[in-house]
C-alpha cells in the first residue's frame, strides 16, 4: 500500500515539476542582459549571441542533421576566433525536431519562440517546415530555413527564406539542358516519390520543361519505400524509354539504376538525378556504377574559394567522405547572420526586440551580394538568386558543371 | 509476356526473402509464444556487425560472413532471458510490446551511431550482383540465386529438426501443450533456449543472405521488413510454418505485381488492404493459426 | 502563458484522446490503429468546413465526429471478429489508404497540404472540456453493463460467449467509438497546427501513443491520463543532448515496464489499493 502511495506521489510530483519547469522555461536566448546599462544606444545588450537551430537530429534524417550542424559549428568556431559578432561571442542551441514528427517540430518551435529569439535557424526539412513554420510566421520571427524547400518557404514569405533557388525554374532549365546535350533522348520515364511534396512538385516542373522541348514523358512511376526495386525497373523498361529521370530518395535512385543497368541500359548518360542525390549513401551504394550520369544541383562542388577548400578538407577529415550539399548550408547562414547583425548594428536589447526582428526581416529579404562558401549570391524580395548546375558524374564525384541559370560572378 | 515473366520472377525472389524471415519469426512464436516483432531488426543489426567486421579486416569475406552468423546466434540467445518470463506467463501482447521497444532502440542506435547513421553498402565481392540467369528482362543474380537456394536449405533444415528429430518432437510438444510438456518431464527451459538458438542461427544465415540479395542496409530497413513479415505471418495464420512459406511467395508476388502494374502511389495501400480483406474474410489467416 | 506550455498542453489533450481511443478497443482484446486514420479524416473535414465553408467550430466538430464514425464503421463491420494482432496489421492498411486518398484529393491540397486553417478561440479550454466530457463518458461506460462485458471479453472470450455477450457487436461499437475519438483528436490537431499534410498522420505518432498507453497501464483509463503528460513532457525538459535519445529511452521504458509491471505502472489493483488507503485514512481521522 505504502509502495503504491509512493509511486503516486512520485508521479504527481514529476508532473507538477514538469509543468512548473515548462512554464519557467522562458529563458532569454537572444542573450543574457548585462547588468550595467550600455554606453551607446547601439551597443549590444548581450554577453553572448545564442541562436536556436531547429534541426532533425533523430530518425532517418539524423545523419544529415549531423552534417548541417557540423557546418554551422565550424562557422561559429571561426567567427568566435575572429572576435565574434560585434565583439560578442556566438553560441548555437540545436532543438531536435525528429524525422517526420510534426508534433515534436511544433512543440520545439514553440519552445524556441518562448526564448524570444531575434531570428530562427530552421526549421530544416520540408516536413518540419510544413508543420511548424506557421508559428514563427504568426509571431513575426524570421526563419532561415536553409534546407527546407523553395515551395514551402515561399508560403511563409516574407518571414522565411531557403538556400534553394527557384526550383520551379531550374527543374525546367536543367532538364532542357540535359536534352540539349543528349538530343537522341526523345522519351523518358520519371521515378517520383509522391509523399515528398517538394520533390513531387519539382518533378512536375521538370516534366513540363521536358514536354516543352518535345520530349515525351511516358510515365511517372510512384516510388515508395521497398525492399526490392526490380519490379519498378521492369515496369519502366516496358515503355522502352530513351531516358530516366529520378526524383526519389537516394537509396531508391541508385537501386533502380542498378536494376536498369542489369536489364540492358548500358549508357549512363540516359540517367538524370535531381538535386537530392549526391548524398553519402548515394555515393556509397552507387560506387563505380554511375559514371557518365547527369545530376542537377544548386550546390557548387567545384568552388575554388579558400573558405570552401578549408571547409571541405576539414569535412573529409572528420567524416571520411566527400562533402555534399548539406554541408555549407548553415555555415553560410551563420556568416549571413554575422553580416546582417553588423550592418544593422543589432543590439539584442529586450525593448528593441520587435523593431529589430522587422529590421532583420527586411535586410534578409534583400541582400545585394554576399559571398557564400561556394559562390556569390543575391537575395531579391526573399528569393535566393544563385545558379543551378547540370553536372556529369565522373569517378564518383560531380564534375563539369554547366550553368543553367543566372549570370554570376 | 516477357515483362509478365520478369515480374513473376521478381515476386518469387522477394517472396524467398520474406519466407526466410517469416520462418524464424513463426518459430519463435510457436516455441516461445513470443511475438518477436524485432526479429528483422536483429537481422539488420547482424548485417551492421558484419559490415563493421568487414571494414576492420579490410573486406575479409570469410570473417564478415562468420561475424554475421555468430552475431545472429548471440543476439538470438541474448533476447531469450528478456522474453523468458513473458513466455512462461503466456503474455503474447506484452511480448509484442517488449519487441517493439527493442525495435525502437535498435532503429534509434543504427540511425545515429554506426557509420554516423549513414546507410551502409557491402563490398562488391559479397553482393553477387552479376546476372546468373537472364531471359529478357527477367534476371536472377548470383546473390539472389544463392538466397533462394539458401532459404530452401535453411528452412528445410529447420523443418527437418522439428519433424524428424527427437528434440524437434519435444519442441513441437512444447509448442502445442506447454503444461503437459513440463509434466512429462521435458526440460522446458533448455528447449526454449534451444529454439531461440535455432531462430538465432536462422537469423544469422538470413542476414548473410540479406547482404547478398540487398547489398546494403539502413536504419529503417528493420521497420520495413518487420511490417512485411508481420503481414505475411498474419496472412498465413500466426505460427503456421508451412503456410508462412506459401504466403511469403504469394505476398512477394503480389507486391511485385502492384509495383509493376498499379497506377499512382497505391502500392502500400493495396498491399495492406489485401491483408485487411483477408483478416475480414478469414480472421485466422488463410492457412489457420497454429499459435 | 508561454507558447510552449500552450502547445504542450493541447498536444497532451490530443494524445490522451488518442490513447483512450486505442485503449477502449484494447479493453476488448483488440489492438486497433484506425484512430490515427480517423484523426486524419476528422482533421480534414473540420479544416475544409471551417476554412472553405466558414462553418463555426461546433458544427464542424460534430460533422467531423460523424465522419469519423462512418469512416470507422465500415472496416469495423469486417473486423469485429478479428483476433487482436491481426487487427493491428489490418488496420495499418487504413492509415496507408487514408494517406494515399488524401494525397490524391486536389481540393484538400493533395500532397502540398491544406494551409491557413482558422483556430477556434480558447483552444486550450475547449480541448480540456472535450477531454473531460470524453473521460467522464468512458468512466461511466466502464461501470455500465457494456463495461463489465468488456472486462469479461478481455479476460476470456469463451467465457464471454457463454454469458451470451455478443462479442462481435461489442467490438464494432467500440471501434466506432474509437473512430469518433480519433476524429475529435484530429479536429483539435487541425485547430492547433493549422496546417495539414497527409504524411503527418503516420505510424510514428502511433508508436508514441502505444508507449504512453502500455507504460502507463492498459487496464485502466488512468494510465493514459497520467503518463501521457509525463512521457511526452520529459524529453521537452531534458537538455537537448539527452533528449535526442528519447526514442531509446521510450524503448527501454517499454521493455522495463512490461517485464517488471506487466499491466503497466497503473494497474487496477493499484487503483483499488489507493481507494482503500484513502478511505482508511479518512476513517482513521474521523475516529481520532
Amino acid at each position: 500500500m505504502k509502495k503504491c502511495m509512493l509511486v503516486i506521489m512520485v508521479i504527481v510530483m514529476t508532473f507538477c515539476i514538469s509543468l512548473v519547469a515548462l512554464a519557467g522555461s522562458e529563458k532569454e536566448t537572444s542573450g543574457t542582459a548585462k547588468e550595467a546599462a550600455p554606453v551607446a544606444s547601439d551597443e549590444p545588450c548581450v554577453d553572448e549571441w545564442v541562436f536556436s537551430n531547429l534541426m532533425f537530429m533523430t530518425g532517418g534524417w539524423a545523419p544529415y542533421g549531423e552534417m548541417i550542424v557540423w557546418g554551422m559549428n565550424e562557422a561559429i568556431d571561426e567567427i568566435n576566433a575572429a572576435g565574434g559578432i560585434r565583439g560578442v561571442p556566438v553560441r548555437a542551441e540545436v532543438y531536435d525536431t525528429g524525422t517526420h514528427q510534426p508534433e515534436l517540430a511544433v512543440t520545439q518551435m514553440a519552445k524556441v519562440l518562448d526564448t524570444k529569439p531575434l531570428l530562427i535557424m530552421g526549421p530544416h526539412g520540408s516536413t518540419d517546415a510544413e508543420a511548424c513554420s506557421q508559428l514563427a510566421y504568426d509571431e513575426g520571427v524570421y526563419m532561415l530555413q536553409s534546407t527546407s524547400s523553395y515551395d514551402v518557404a515561399k508560403k511563409f514569405r516574407p518571414w522565411a527564406n531557403v538556400w534553394l533557388t527557384n526550383t520551379e525554374q531550374f527543374a525546367k532549365t536543367t532538364g532542357q539542358k540535359w536534352i540539349e546535350r543528349e538530343p537522341d533522348i526523345k522519351s523518358v520515364v520519371m521515378f517520383v516519390q509522391p509523399e515528398a511534396s517538394t520533390w513531387y512538385e519539382q518533378s512536375k516542373h521538370q516534366s513540363n520543361g521536358l514536354k516543352a522541348v518535345g520530349v515525351k514523358v511516358l510515365e511517372e512511376i510512384a516510388v515508395t519505400e521497398a525492399v526490392d526495386f526490380s519490379p519498378l525497373a521492369v515496369r519502366a523498361l516496358s515503355h522502352k524509354p530513351d531516358g530516366f529521370v529520378m526524383y526519389c530518395y537516394p537509396e531508391a535512385m541508385v537501386k533502380i539504376v542498378l536494376e536498369l543497368q542489369k536489364r540492358g541500359v548500358k549508357e549512363n548518360r540516359r540517367f538524370l538525378f535531381f538535386h537530392g542525390a549526391g548524398t553519402p549513401e548515394f555515393w556509397a551504394l552507387g560506387k563505380g556504377y554511375l559514371d557518365g550520369a547527369y545530376q542537377w544541383s544548386i550546390f557548387n562542388s567545384q568552388a575554388k574559394s579558400q573558405k570552401w577548400q578549408k571547409l571541405a578538407d576539414k569535412f573529409r577529415e572528420d567524416f571520411d567522405g566527400e562533402p555534399n550539399w548539406t554541408v555549407p548550408t548553415d555555415y553560410d547562414s551563420m556568416y549571413l547572420i554575422k553580416k546582417c547583425f553588423e550592418d544593422l548594428k543589432i543590439t539584442g536589447c529586450r525593448d528593441k526586440l520587435k523593431e529589430e526582428r522587422v529590421k532583420i526581416q527586411k535586410y534578409m529579404n534583400n541582400v545585394d551580394s554576399f559571398e557564400f562558401a561556394t559562390m556569390n549570391i543575391k537575395i531579391v524580395d526573399g528569393e535566393y538568386k544563385a545558379p543551378a548546375f547540370l553536372y556529369t558524374i565522373k569517378g564518383d564525384k560531380l564534375e563539369n558543371p554547366i550553368n543553367c541559370g543566372f549570370e554570376w560572378k | 509476356m516477357e515483362f509478365l515473366l520478369a515480374q513473376i520472377i521478381n515476386g518469387l525472389i522477394l517472396g524467398g526473402i520474406y519466407a526466410l524471415l517469416v520462418t524464424g519469426f513463426n518459430l519463435l512464436l510457436l516455441e516461445g509464444g513470443v511475438f518477436q516483432y524485432a526479429y528483422p531488426h536483429l537481422l539488420v543489426l547482424s548485417m551492421y556487425v558484419s559490415w563493421l567486421v568487414l571494414r576492420v579486416t579490410g573486406n575479409n569475406i570469410f570473417l564478415g560472413i562468420l561475424a554475421a552468423v555468430l552475431s545472429g546466434i548471440v543476439l538470438g540467445i541474448a533476447t531469450e532471458p528478456i522474453f523468458r518470463s513473458l513466455s512462461k506467463r503466456g503474455a503474447a501482447v506484452a511480448s509484442f510490446i517488449v519487441a517493439l521497444g527493442i525495435a525502437i532502440i535498435i532503429t534509434d542506435i543504427l540511425s545515429r551511431v554506426i557509420n554516423k547513421g549513414i546507410q551502409i553498402a557491402f563490398p562488391e565481392s559479397l553482393k553477387g550482383e552479376k546476372a546468373l540467369l537472364q531471359f529478357g528482362y527477367a534476371i536472377i543474380s548470383a546473390g539472389q540465386m544463392l538466397t533462394i537456394l539458401g532459404s530452401f536449405v535453411a528452412v528445410g533444415g529447420i523443418f527437418f529438426i522439428l519433424f524428424k528429430t527427437k528434440t524437434g518432437r519435444a519442441m513441437r510438444a512444447m509448442a502445442q501443450v506447454p503444461g503437459v510438456a513440463r509434466l512429462i518431464g521435458l526440460p522446458v527451459n533448455a528447449m526454449s533456449l534451444y529454439s531461440y538458438m535455432l531462430a538465432g542461427i536462422l537469423g544469422g544465415i538470413s542476414s548473410v543472405f540479406l547482404i547478398m540479395a540487398l547489398g546494403s542496409a539502413s536504419s529503417g530497413l528493420g521497420n520495413t521488413l518487420a511490417l512485411k513479415v508481420l503481414a505475411v505471418a498474419i496472412f498465413a495464420g500466426l505460427g503456421n510454418l508451412g503456410g508462412g512459406l506459401v504466403s511469403a511467395l504469394i505476398l512477394g508476388m503480389a507486391e511485385s505485381f502492384v509495383m509493376g502494374y498499379m497506377r499512382g502511389d497505391w502500392a502500400n495501400a493495396v498491399a495492406f488492404g489485401m491483408i485487411m480483406i483477408i483478416v475480414m474474410v478469414r480472421p485466422r489467416g488463410i492457412f489457420g493459426m497454429k499459435a | 502563458m508561454p507558447i510552449s506550455l500552450f502547445y504542450f498542453l493541447v498536444f497532451t489533450g490530443i494524445f490522451i484522446l488518442l490513447g483512450w481511443a486505442i485503449y477502449i478497443v484494447y479493453r476488448n482484446g483488440q489492438l486497433n490503429n484506425v484512430p490515427i486514420a480517423a484523426m486524419a479524416v476528422g482533421a480534414y473535414i473540420c479544416a475544409y468546413l471551417t476554412r472553405e465553408l466558414h462553418w463555426p467550430f461546433l458544427p464542424a466538430l460534430l460533422a467531423a465526429m460523424g465522419g469519423g464514425a462512418v469512416f470507422s464503421f465500415v472496416p469495423a463491420l469486417g473486423l469485429g471478429r478479428a483476433p487482436g494482432f491481426s487487427m493491428t496489421i489490418a488496420t495499418i492498411a487504413m492509415i496507408f489508404i487514408t494517406q494515399t486518398v488524401l494525397r490524391n484529393m486536389a481540393f484538400l491540397g493533395g500532397v502540398y497540404g491544406f494551409y491557413s486553417i482558422p483556430r477556434v478561440d480558447h483552444l486550450l479550454i475547449v480541448t480540456y472540456v472535450i477531454v473531460f466530457i470524453v473521460g467522464f463518458f468512458i468512466f461511466r461506460l466502464e461501470r455500465s453493463r457494456i463495461g463489465r462485458a468488456m472486462e469479461v471479453v478481455f479476460i476470456d472470450t469463451s467465457v464471454a460467449r457463454t454469458l451470451k455477450i455478443n462479442t462481435y457487436w461489442l467490438s464494432v461499437w467500440l471501434q466506432v467509438f474509437a473512430g469518433v475519438l480519433g476524429a475529435i483528436a484530429g479536429v483539435l490537431f487541425a485547430n492547433l497546427v493549422r496546417i495539414l499534410v497527409p504524411r503527418h498522420f503516420s505510424l510514428g505518432m502511433l508508436l508514441n501513443i502505444y508507449c504512453f498507453m502500455f507504460v502507463g497501464g492498459y487496464t485502466t483509463m488512468w494510465g493514459v491520463v497520467v503518463f501521457t503528460p509525463i512521457l511526452w513532457g520529459f524529453p521537452l525538459l531534458l537538455p537537448e543532448a539527452v533528449a535526442e535519445w528519447k526514442d531509446t529511452i521510450y524503448g527501454l521504458l517499454l521493455v522495463v515496464t512490461m517485464l517488471l509491471r506487466p499491466e503497466g505502472v497503473i494497474s487496477k489493483k493499484m487503483l483499488w489499493d489507493i481507494k482503500v488507503s484513502v478511505k482508511r485514512f479518512f476513517i482513521n481521522r474521523r475516529k481520532s
